[in-house]
């Protein structure tokens, strides 16, 4: 298994590598120039060509590139044209803001989404089922921001209850939360009762019912487990997406995160703090996607078999050949 | 057993959730409080300790505030010196900086400046002047302040890019002693010693401190020189600012409306959210921020601030004008006088004014490149420039010979413009008969695109200038300004003569054969402008601006029974 790990950790860095490339290349050619924003309209030439000296922008592409990849590799995303702070560090300010928020999203997500799908699930095409099914598909087709809006003229306008925005303390972020999983916990609600619905008219199923088991048991001990693969790729990918920012959420309730810092760096062409938080979401949706495997292997036997399995053909092979 | 654990695990998450829940909602009315509270806690820490709390007292007894929260309506700032402006940093900047002279109010002469590190600012003759600093000045971390660190700080300004215009302006500064220097300018005018006396951009700061701190320190706790030091500041979300208390300027009637120090601690909030501001104003989160046009019926009625606000509408100073491009070559608007006339006459500044979501309480019509509160503008000319006329505009059309729609004009415009402006300017030149392409883009494209003759037959900018209108001309008609040519690409030798005629003297002749000149063109057209609107809380009773109409926290007057949202 660890060497599974390792092997999927090594796989990572050409990913990130092709990434950094890939960003690199597109801000190069996108039109826009950082210099002509700092400096305003009113630079004169050598102005300009003394701002792009320093900034380094008057070098070709292939030197500058060179640069920025060396750069990387010793964990320097370079420094912000605008504000002049590195980027790395920046980065590493708002990530707490982001994590709470797409954990506690992901969290509330799974906690609320699962339950409700096997509940959809056991009573099909029953009122429970279309009842929810509704408020799933409501839940779907409303934009997070609206909601968001909603909950503060509720929650903070009118009771008073909660803050409308900010980030410095947990009550800050229920609102957000709950604004920010609606969609998520929509989408696993669907998943978990399709899943679930394919999985409950299994011959073991039935059989575990023939045996007198109880319908908790069977439901949470022999179905979901059965049934977990796919939700756990759906969480893993929404996950991945919300740790790289939410950008609208982040906005409405004036969180300092990922997201906004992003936006904000596309808008002012500040080409290290696009390209460091491009190669930031790349690798967290990397480790991620690493996580969910593991959570594969964890809850599916087979699949921890295959991944253990080929280790253990490798050394078989091995063997044989001595 | 595993799925126990993980069922265990997933549980343990609920409840945990659920508490975090129930302990923001079950408070109830105690978790509106709980934002309250925790900004009493965050006071009461504040002047937890002996000489903080005898502070806070002293505060209240010199009438003094204790802590005053203001949203600043951008996240991305830089409070270091010589970074780039932007608005939250505009707003602050004169707390933690201080300038050679104060500008208390927009377009103020040299002579209705207030000294404030310069002790005097001599003439010496038109393009030399002899300024004296204080000998007692010092920054908050205890550095003095002498003409060398002047010097350095104008030069660095420039070299950073925070002021490009300071090179056009100053040539050099000499220094006598450590307190006097001398100004040799570049030229002389109306308007160029004001600038560089009382700049925005330019941060003063002790030059050994700055060579010797990391940009850690610049960045989050500058050696202030101004009557605020930075406490605390969360980059995206918050920047807590505290008055110096041993602030150097100790004698009171020397005091300008800059280094005033009526709060004793302002936190400026980030709330990019122009609906979340007024949602943070009206739930008490805020003391008080600046609001779009389009929330102030919230606080505003019958001519009124309704009852609980405070509501200050500053002046503009900044002209949104529409730009007819005059490169030869590039389209049919330059080359044919009767189409520029028509487009220009065509425009209804005032409907324009209300597709923006103002009126005439929030905005007001313009003409000419500048804003009535600009030094130097006539008010007579809004009796004649290109005044809204339709069936004039059909007339120079027709004249151009022409068919409808076979004349195409591509609008360059800006995102953050609001959609109705360009919907009103469209259907406007629709109706004269022009095509229109609307291009709208980021500041960043519009930035590069601007001077780009190629890109745009006609261009709406917002154009500012501090104070003197043609210091505002002379930013965008003075080809040694813009890369080499004017704002409208035009190439016109008589009018650089007569911008740098209006510019070297500021005389009401001057100004208006400039004046009279440009409209000739017909390349220009003011639009309108739109003022800053303030709110706070009741008990704010006087919302001051600076001498760039921005919120000056540290300038406001409160009630003496003031309670601000953070106690």
């Amino acid at each position: 298994m660890s060497r599974y790990i390792i092997k999927r950790l090594l796989q990572m860095i050409p990913i990130l590598i092709i990434v950094a490339i890939l960003i690199f290349t597109l801000m190069y050619f996108v039109p826009g120039d950082p210099v002509q924003i700092i400096l305003g309209d009113n630079a004169t030439p050598e102005q300009i060509a003394e701002t792009e000296a320093q900034l380094g922008l008057d070098q070709p592409y292939i030197i500058r590139l060179g640069k920025y990849l060396a750069g990387i590799c010793h964990l320097d995303f370079g420094t912000s044209y605008m504000k002049g702070t590195p980027v790395g560090a920046d980065l590493l300010e708002r990530f707490p803001n982001t994590l709470i928020l797409s954990s506690l999203s992901i969290l509330f997500t799974i906690v609320i989404g699962i339950p409700l799908g096997i509940q959809c699930a056991m009573h099909a095409n029953k009122l429970t089922d279309k009842i929810l099914m509704f408020l799933t598909m409501l839940g779907n087709s409303m934009p997070g921001f609206w909601l968001g809006l909603l909950l503060v003229l509720l929650f903070s306008v009118k009771l008073n209850w909660l803050p409308s925005n900010g980030a410095d303390g947990l009550e800050y972020f229920i609102l957000p939360v709950v604004a920010n999983s609606v969609g998520s916990l929509a989408d696993i609600t669907r998943q978990t009762r399709s899943s679930m619905l394919e999985v409950i008219r299994s011959d073991y199923v039935v059989t575990a019912r023939s045996k007198g088991l109880p319908e908790n048991e069977v439901i949470w001990k022999h179905a979901l487990p059965n049934a977990l693969i796919p939700i756990i790729t759906l969480c893993g990918s929404r996950f991945g997406m919300m740790l790289g920012g939410t950008v609208i959420i982040e906005s409405v309730f004036t969180i300092p995160g990922i997201g906004t810092y992003l936006v904000n760096g596309i808008n002012s062409r500040d080409y290290p703090i696009v390209q460091g938080s491009i190669i930031y979401i790349a690798f967290i949706f990397a480790i991620i996607m690493l996580i969910t495997d593991l959570i594969y292997a964890y809850v599916d036997p087979r699949i921890k078999a295959q991944y253990v399995g080929g280790a253990a053909k490798k050394r078989k092979v091995k063997v044989s050949e001595n | 057993m595993k799925f126990k654990r993980l069922a265990a695990m997933v549980l343990a998450g609920t409840m945990i959730l659920s508490a975090a829940g129930c302990g923001g909602s079950s408070d109830g009315s105690s978790s509106g409080d709980s934002t309250g509270a925790s900004e009493a806690s965050g006071t009461s820490e504040a002047s937890g300790t002996g000489s903080e709390s005898g502070g806070s007292d002293q505060a209240a007894a010199e009438g003094m505030v204790d802590k005053v929260v203001f949203a600043l309506t951008a996240s991305d700032f830089d409070m270091s010196p010589f970074a780039t402006g932007s608005e939250p940093r505009n707003w602050m900047v004169q707390n933690v900086y201080a300038a050679l002279y104060c500008t208390p109010f927009y377009g103020a002469t040299l002579e209705e400046m207030e000294p404030w590190l310069a002790k005097s600012c001599e003439k010496i003759d038109d393009l030399t002047y002899q300024v004296t600093l204080y000998d007692y000045i010092h920054d908050s971390k205890g550095n003095a302040i002498t003409s060398e660190d002047i010097a350095f700080s104008y030069d660095m300004c420039y070299e950073k890019g925070g002021d490009v215009r300071i090179g056009s302006y100053l040539d050099n500064i000499e220094i006598v002693d450590d307190y006097t220097m001398i100004f040799h300018l570049k030229k002389s005018g109306p308007g160029v010693m004001e600038y560089l006396m009382g700049n925005y951009t330019l941060s003063v700061c002790d030059k050994e401190w700055y060579e010797s701190s990391t940009d850690e320190e610049k960045y989050n706790d500058p050696a202030a020189t101004g009557a605020y030091k930075i406490v605390d500041y969360t980059q995206g979300a918050s920047i807590t600012l505290e008055a110096v208390e041993d602030y150097w300027q100790t004698d009171d009637s020397l005091r300008c409306s800059a280094d005033t120090q009526n709060v004793k601690t302002i936190e400026y909030r980030v709330i990019t959210e122009t609906s979340m501001r007024s949602i943070a104003l009206e739930n008490g989160e805020i003391d008080g921020t600046v609001i779009d046009a389009s929330e102030l019926k919230r606080y505003y009625s019958d001519g009124q601030a309704i009852d609980g606000y405070t509501v200050n509408m500053a002046e503009g100073t900044a002209c949104n004008v529409v730009f007819i491009n005059m490169e030869p070559g590039e389209g049919s608007l330059a080359e044919d006088e009767n189409l520029r006339l028509a487009a220009l006459y065509a425009l209804d500044s005032e409907s324009i004014l209300y597709g923006g979501n103002f009126d005439l309480d929030t905005g007001s019509v313009c003409y000419s490149l500048g804003t009535p509160v600009m030094t130097g503008y006539n008010d007579s000319w809004s009796e004649d420039y290109f005044n809204y006329d339709p069936d004039l505009a059909r007339e120079y059309y027709q004249a151009s010979g022409h068919a409808d729609g076979e004349v195409t004009i591509r609008l360059l415009s800006r995102t953050s413009i609001p959609d109705g402006v360009h919907s009103v300017m469209v259907a406007n030149l629709e109706a004269a008969g022009f095509n229109v392409e609307l291009l709208t883009y980021d500041q960043a494209l519009f930035s590069t695109y601007n001077l780009d003759p190629s890109q745009w037959d006609m261009m709406l900018d917002s154009k500012g200038a501090t104070g003197n209108i043609v210091t505002c001309w002379d930013n965008n008609f003075n080809p040694a300004n813009r890369n080499g040519n004017t704002v409208c690409f035009t190439h016109d030798d008589e009018l650089i003569d007569l911008l740098d005629s209006a510019t070297a003297t500021g005389s009401e002749e001057d100004i208006e054969n400039f004046h009279q000149h440009l409209k000739e063109l017909a390349c220009v057209k003011g639009l309108y402008t739109a003022k800053t609107i303030i709110v706070g809380q009741d008990g704010i009773l006087d919302l001051a601006v600076n001498g760039n109409m921005n919120p000056r926290v540290n300038a406001f007057t409160f009630a003496e029974d003031y309670q601000s949202v953070a106690q």
